[in-house]
């Protein structure tokens, strides 16, 4: 059977899945191998129409539904709409990692990985490892492909330039290659003056601009794929735009989780902000989702398991509220005995669209199961 | 013999990673070269992190950790010292200890 894998942003379709899994990388096959979580009310196991009459008693006050990172666009929707129902405030993880670069890509040139592909020359990687967030980003669309315009090979029809603070995997395959150069850089801003400074043919901190500029005359397909890193090193946001546009670089969001970049999209359409109260009717920054995580009475988890995403400071908020986690694998959260924990079907399976971090949206197609999806369960909740 | 360097503080420059291979119940971090020689710290040693909560990690001598001092993979540990302001690269207080940190069972 084929399947999608929803393990990373990816969003690779050509997994096949059965007792031996094909194609799958290690970040995808420890999903798909996964211990399943397991439906209970106080941790009682019990059945699915049970928990969800306990959700439903429970998430009439102060609610604040956190995660739907690795759900699809179908589920985030609904989410959206119980939001506005009770009032309650929403987020996902963007406010912490990503979530700037995607709002900032509509201000760059996008491109799609296939287009890159066929005809990428340059790709930068900016404040991302792939190496471990995004494992087959290098072997199916970025370096490795022979395909399209790129029929030699990586050492004679591709550029790799990773840029970061540490010598990471990816910055290894650079620094060994020929057609390659690892940036170890200090400040994110010193790069993009580097680069402007580059075009204006001088020298800046980091002579290495100039070459990637050099290397990039070669072909009309060049990319940045920029990171968590980036995201939270990069201060200077109209300096990047500038330099974007001016080097003539596509930009490509290069968050590793899963449909970020639908929930960010869809709640930038929606309410112009991807966080938001529905109670004050007012978007949140991270500081004022601090205080929502303090004031609020019950939280409902999708798809997420802050004790190993959020900062302390965040999490530890979660100490005395009445929480209802939907977790399709079991996770370090469900260890605190929610009130609640429903299972539901591991996004790979269940039916509905994502977007993958280039912007394209994904078709999953679903297969029959016992266990609801995440859209299911939202129906139920909204009585749809 | 007394070992003087049990007493030594360092300030270390700290970075959040994905890390696939790295997510047991076992607090681990890379270390690099440089900064293990510092503390005088061997592969499978244990250092603690202070900054606002302590950590200690079971350290792996890695060239991955080269350009900073310790990466920690993203999970559990990393975020007890990371902050909202600052949840992939800031600076902690590095000391060696004896034994590394598991994940608590909550039940």
């Amino acid at each position: 059977m084929k399947i999608v894998c929803t393990g990373c942003s990816c969003l690779c379709d050509d997994i096949v899945y059965g007792d031996t899994i094909y194609h799958a990388c290690r970040k995808g096959c420890k999903i798909l191998r996964g211990e399943r979580n397991e439906t209970a009310v106080n941790g009682k196991k019990t059945d699915i129409e049970i928990a969800l009459n306990a959700t439903r008693e429970l998430i009439d006050r102060k609610l604040l539904i956190f995660g739907l990172d690795n759900t699809t666009c179908e589920a985030q929707k609904l989410a959206l709409k119980l939001a506005k129902e009770f009032n309650a405030v929403i987020a996902d993880h963007s406010l912490l990692s990503g979530g700037k670069l995607i709002e900032i890509s509509d201000r760059m040139k996008e491109i799609s990985l296939e287009k890159f592909r066929d005809e990428g020359y340059v790709s930068v990687f900016w404040g991302v490892n792939p190496h471990n967030s995004i494992p087959r980003l290098l072997s199916r669309f970025t370096y490795y492909p022979r395909c399209g315009k790129r029929q030699r090979g990586y050492e004679e029809d591709r550029f790799l330039a990773v840029v970061d603070v540490r010598k990471s995997e990816t910055a290894k395959i650079a620094e060994k290659s020929k057609s390659g150069l690892f940036i170890r850089i200090e400040r994110d801003d010193d790069l993009v003056n580097s680069f402007l400074k580059a075009l204006d043919g001088k020298a800046g901190k980091h002579p290495e601009a100039a070459r990637i500029l050099k290397e990039a005359e070669k072909a009309e397909v060049n990319a940045v794929f920029g990171g968590s890193g980036l995201s939270s090193g990069l201060k200077d946001v109209d300096g990047f735009v500038d330099m974007m546009e001016r080097t003539g670089f596509y930009f490509v969001p290069a968050t590793s989780k899963t449909n970020m970049r639908g929930f960010v999209e869809m709640m930038l359409k929606e309410v112009g902000s991807c966080c938001y109260d529905f109670g004050n009717d007012k978007s949140l920054d991270v500081r004022e989702l601090i205080k929502a995580f303090m004031e609020c009475e019950t939280v409902l988890i999708f798809g997420a398991d802050p004790l190993r995403t959020l900062p302390y400071e965040l999490s530890s908020k979660l100490a005395g509220k009445r929480i209802i986690a939907v977790n399709s694998l079991k996770s370090l959260t469900n260890t605190l005995n929610p009130e609640v924990s429903i299972a539901s079907e591991l996004s790979s399976f269940s039916s509905g669209t994502m977007v993958r971090f280039d912007g394209v949206k994904v078709e999953l197609k679903g297969i029959e199961s016992s266990k609801p999806s995440d859209k299911e369960i939202l129906k139920e909740l909204l009585s749809i | 013999m007394f070992e003087f360097t049990k007493l030594m503080k360092f300030e270390a420059k700290v970075v959040v990673a994905d890390d696939v291979l790295n997510e047991g119940r076992t607090a681990k971090a890379l270390i690099s070269r440089e900064f293990a020689e510092k503390l005088g710290i061997r592969d499978r040693g244990n250092i603690k992190l202070t900054r606002r909560n302590s950590v200690c990690f079971e350290v792996c001598v890695s060239e991955f950790a080269e350009g900073v001092d310790v990466v920690l993979p993203s999970g559990y540990f990393a975020c007890k010292l990371c902050d909202v302001e600052n949840p992939k690269i800031f600076t902690a207080e590095a000391e060696k200890c004896n034994e590394a940190d598991s994940i608590p069972d909550f039940n």
